[in-house]
């Protein structure tokens, strides 16, 4: 059986592709038009501080369900079943009591920082700043290495191009061109409005995509056939068999913490924002966004297992050693059952709107982390380097290092998307990555703005027990020859973290001690 | 908790959030457009006294 042949078997015809063409365009249009906008750093960067808060939850959530989010949630709810449905949940109920309390964002919009290494020299010193701003860049441009690849393959399943021969590539260096472009013009300006430009055309997609999957496949026939070929395991996170279990279910809850209020491109919503007051508010309306941004897709992939269990083509490609799949069974790459899914159930012309859609999911995703990896090694690592050494870095050349950074990283993920081979569960990797940063970002923020005897020492030291995350990616593993399970790695990594902060500071306290911290409390209170 | 229970909780979870969201949708479309108007009209002004 030829996958390539199965996987032309898709509604997507011309229409689609004119509207799939079109739309991205439009967006490099928006960045020409608003490039007479940036005028310095802070306009580049938080576009001016002047988002009011419909816009900052159309951008938070814009940014936040991207293409990627969308595979790699349909991925699990694909394996998992229903019972993936408590990420979402932890995510909404987090992003919700992050909202109401201000925790960590309020404190950090009131200190009027550009970003998050900023905040660590406020707080402690330079040394801190540059330290971390070359872990979260380490961890972040790590953490989206695969965002190329996942997003073309859905390109790709969805069209029912070629999956093996040219088009993977083609689409990858389309797509990643486009978002340089843009981009580079623009910075967050053109971002915030492409991102609202994609939460209205996506909302409408993920609503009128859910209500046809659930037409084609009949509501009680998709949980009749999870129950049935999943067991308990498709509705019960708690039990083994789920492949999730109670230390998996802790570390998505801090993982929903860190998505809202540690994750550097969610927390640069946060602090373009008008006031900090405004804030806690797009928090509370986004905690809806952080739920549906894993609930829908995971359903869209629940979906695509319920219709490919009845497809008997289907499902000797995805299983051909039957459900539950044998160890060593192989099968067709699960990335692309949601896409090949789609393809199949909806009509010409809207799969076009569905597509374009994404295309705009994927592509705001990318500008966000682009801009905001390239701008914290301008103004985190480089600019403050420069000013150790006596010189400084004017505001134009600030925005055109952003700018090269830009292109820097466009360039390696397309390079990674090419090379990278792996079939790892995505989320997962992700949440590992990631923890290289936010593990050492979760002390430093929690510690420095709430306790006034952090160190710099400490602070430092938080930050370098981050790197142990890595311990949790799979090919570090089987270099040691041990098998421990990520979640477990990254709860440890984060207790080590606030470990190594509260002893480094207890025996390096700073000499100036009270100065940051008496000054961090003024200005920080909530 | 039994299967049953479960899955009645992932349907009220998924119809619940499904229900909010688009009523959140409908909301920031609106609103969020607005703001885009207040965020360039903002802009312009600050180019136009910088410039002058």
């Amino acid at each position: 059986m030829d996958p390539s042949e199965i996987l032309k078997q898709t509604n997507f015809t011309t229409l689609d592709w004119v509207i799939v063409i079109i739309y991205p365009l439009i967006s490099v249009g928006i960045g020409l038009y608003v490039r007479k906008y940036v005028r310095n750093m802070k306009d580049f960067v938080v576009a001016g501080r002047g988002m009011g808060l419909w816009l900052g939850i159309a951008t938070i959530t814009g940014t936040e369900l991207g293409l990627i989010t969308v595979m790699y949630s349909a991925q699990k709810g694909f394996t998992g079943g229903f019972a993936a449905f408590h990420i979402a949940l932890a995510a909404g109920i987090v992003t919700f009591i992050v909202g109401i309390t201000g925790f960590l964002v309020y404190r950090l919009r009131k200190l009027e920082v550009m970003t998050i290494p900023e905040f660590y020299e406020k707080r402690f010193d330079r040394k801190t700043r540059i330290l971390g701003g070359i872990m979260m860049a380490l961890g972040g441009i790590l953490n989206m290495g695969l965002f190329l690849k996942v997003g073309s393959m859905f390109l790709v399943g969805i069209t029912g191009l070629s999956s093996t021969g040219w088009a993977l590539p083609a689409v990858m260096v389309f797509l990643i061109v486009l978002v340089l472009i843009y981009t580079c013009l623009g910075g967050m300006i053109s971002v915030v409005i492409a991102d609202y430009v994609q939460f209205v055309v996506l909302s409408l997609g993920l609503l009128l995509t859910c209500y046809l999957a659930v037409n084609h496949l009949g509501w009680d026939n998709i949980f009749t056939t999870v129950k049935q070929e999943m067991g308990r395991g498709g509705v019960d996170p708690t039990v083994a068999e789920s492949g999730f279990g109670w230390e998996y279910m802790i570390w998505m809850g801090f993982l929903g913490l860190v998505n809202c209020g540690i994750w550097p491109t969610s927390v640069a919503r946060a602090l373009a924002m008008k006031s900090p007051k405004v804030v806690k508010r797009q928090f509370m309306f986004a905690s809806i966004s952080y739920m549906i941004r894993f609930l829908i897709p995971y359903f869209w992939g629940i979906c695509a297992f319920v219709f490919i269990m009845h497809n008997t083509e289907l499902k000797e490609l995805f299983f051909p050693g039957g459900y539950p799949a044998p160890k060593g069974a192989g099968g067709f790459d699960n990335l692309y059952s949601m896409p090949v899914f789609l393809g199949r159930i909806l009509p010409a012309g809207l799969i076009g709107v569905i597509t374009a859609g994404m295309v705009a999911a994927f592509m705001s995703t990318h500008d966000s982390y682009l801009l905001c990896w390239s701008s914290v090694l301008t103004q985190d690592v480089v600019a403050p380097i420069r000013e150790s050494f006596g010189k400084t870095t004017s505001a134009k050349a600030r925005v055109t290092l952003s700018r090269v950074f830009i292109i820097v990283i466009g360039v390696y993920v397309l390079y990674w998307g090419l090379i990278y081979n792996g079939r790892d569960d995505i989320w997962d990797y992700m949440a590992v990555t990631g923890a290289v940063y936010f593990s050492g970002a979760f002390a430093l923020l929690l510690c420095g703005l709430y306790w006034k005897r952090a160190s710099s020492t400490g602070a430092f030291l938080a930050l370098l027990t981050g790197l142990g995350a890595i311990l949790g990616l799979s090919p570090v593993q089987e270099l040691l020859n041990v098998k421990w399970p990520s979640a477990n790695v990254g709860l440890c990594t984060i207790g080590a973290t606030v470990l190594a902060m509260i002893v480094g500071s207890l025996l390096f306290p700073d000499r100036k001690n009270d100065l940051p911290a008496g000054e961090t409390e003024t200005k920080g209170a909530a | 908790m039994s299967i049953e229970a479960w899955m009645t909780l992932w349907k009220i979870v998924l119809i619940g959030g499904v229900t909010l969201f688009a009523v959140l949708a409908v909301v920031v479309t609106v609103g969020g457009f607005f703001d885009v108007i207040k965020l360039l009209a903002n802009l312009r002004k600050d180019a136009g006294q910088s410039d002058s």
